[in-house]
């Protein structure tokens, strides 16, 4: 269908979809211990498979992991109202998640190689730590991407 | 890849191109944060959401793991590609392009 909309009736339409879409950018205020208990969970989870623990220990640590990020997920969602996917929302919040991804998982790889291949137990403690603060450091930067992309006019 | 622009009388309406602007731009939004953002009455909001819903624009889920029912709002891959289509229909038409 063809509308018979002015260039001016239409701008205003568009700042009307800005606006709205700054809007829900106000509302994407994480909580401050968001990002550290992620970090932690992560962090955490990463150097205890490094240090290499039986299966069964493995398995609860598992349940604990994803039971950790199923209420801290809900937490967010209860506290905020909303929901975002980091991959979906622009190209700026979508390359900082992958590469947030990519050294977390580098780190991990590090940690399993030194602690598991060559019985260095410190190692993968050392980069489930870094994995803690890098998930915290970068997870507030990626937040103010996340509310830039979304500020920006359509 | 562009989106063809395509104005949707659906999404125009004021309040719903709020609505649909809020609800593209995030995953989910729950019924309260959007009826604060928007300043409209619960009854008020349910009807805007129930058209996107019947139009398979919007996907509604309630919540309710502990105390009260909460609703969830989602835009559909059919909603934000109208979306999409709707707001690139806007570009062209406030720089004043003729339609293909």
């Amino acid at each position: 269908m063809e509308s018979e909309m002015a260039p001016r009736e239409a701008r205003a339409a568009l700042e009307v979809v800005t606006d709205s879409r700054s809007e829900m950018a106000e509302r994407l205020v994480t909580p401050w211990w968001y990002h550290p208990v992620l970090g932690i969970l992560l962090g955490g989870f990463m150097a205890v498979l490094g240090v290499g623990v039986p299966t069964s220990v493995m398995l609860g640590l598992m349940v604990l992991y994803f039971g950790g990020i199923g209420v801290l997920a809900w937490a967010y969602r209860r506290l905020t109202g909303v929901w975002v996917n980091g991959f979906e929302v622009g190209p700026r919040s979508r390359r900082s998640a992958t590469r947030l991804g990519a050294t977390a998982i580098a780190l991990a790889l590090v940690g399993a190689v030194f602690g598991l291949g060559l019985d260095l137990a410190w190692v993968p403690v050392c980069c489930g730590a870094a994995i803690a603060v890098v998930t915290t450091v970068w997870g507030r930067r990626f937040d103010a991407i996340l509310r830039e992309e979304l500020r920006e006019p359509v | 890849m562009t989106t063809a622009p395509k104005f949707d009388e659906l999404i125009h309406a004021p309040k719903r191109l709020r609505l649909c602007s809020m609800l593209s731009s995030l995953t989910e939004v729950e019924f309260a944060a959007l009826r604060e953002s928007l300043g409209v009455s619960d009854s008020v909001l349910s009807k805007q959401l129930r058209a996107l819903e019947e139009a398979g624009y919007v996907k509604l889920r309630k919540s309710a793991p502990q105390g009260r029912t909460r609703t969830w709002a989602a835009m559909t891959a059919e909603g934000r590609a109208a979306f999409a289509g709707h707001v690139a229909e806007l570009r062209r038409l406030a720089d004043g392009i003729a339609p293909e």
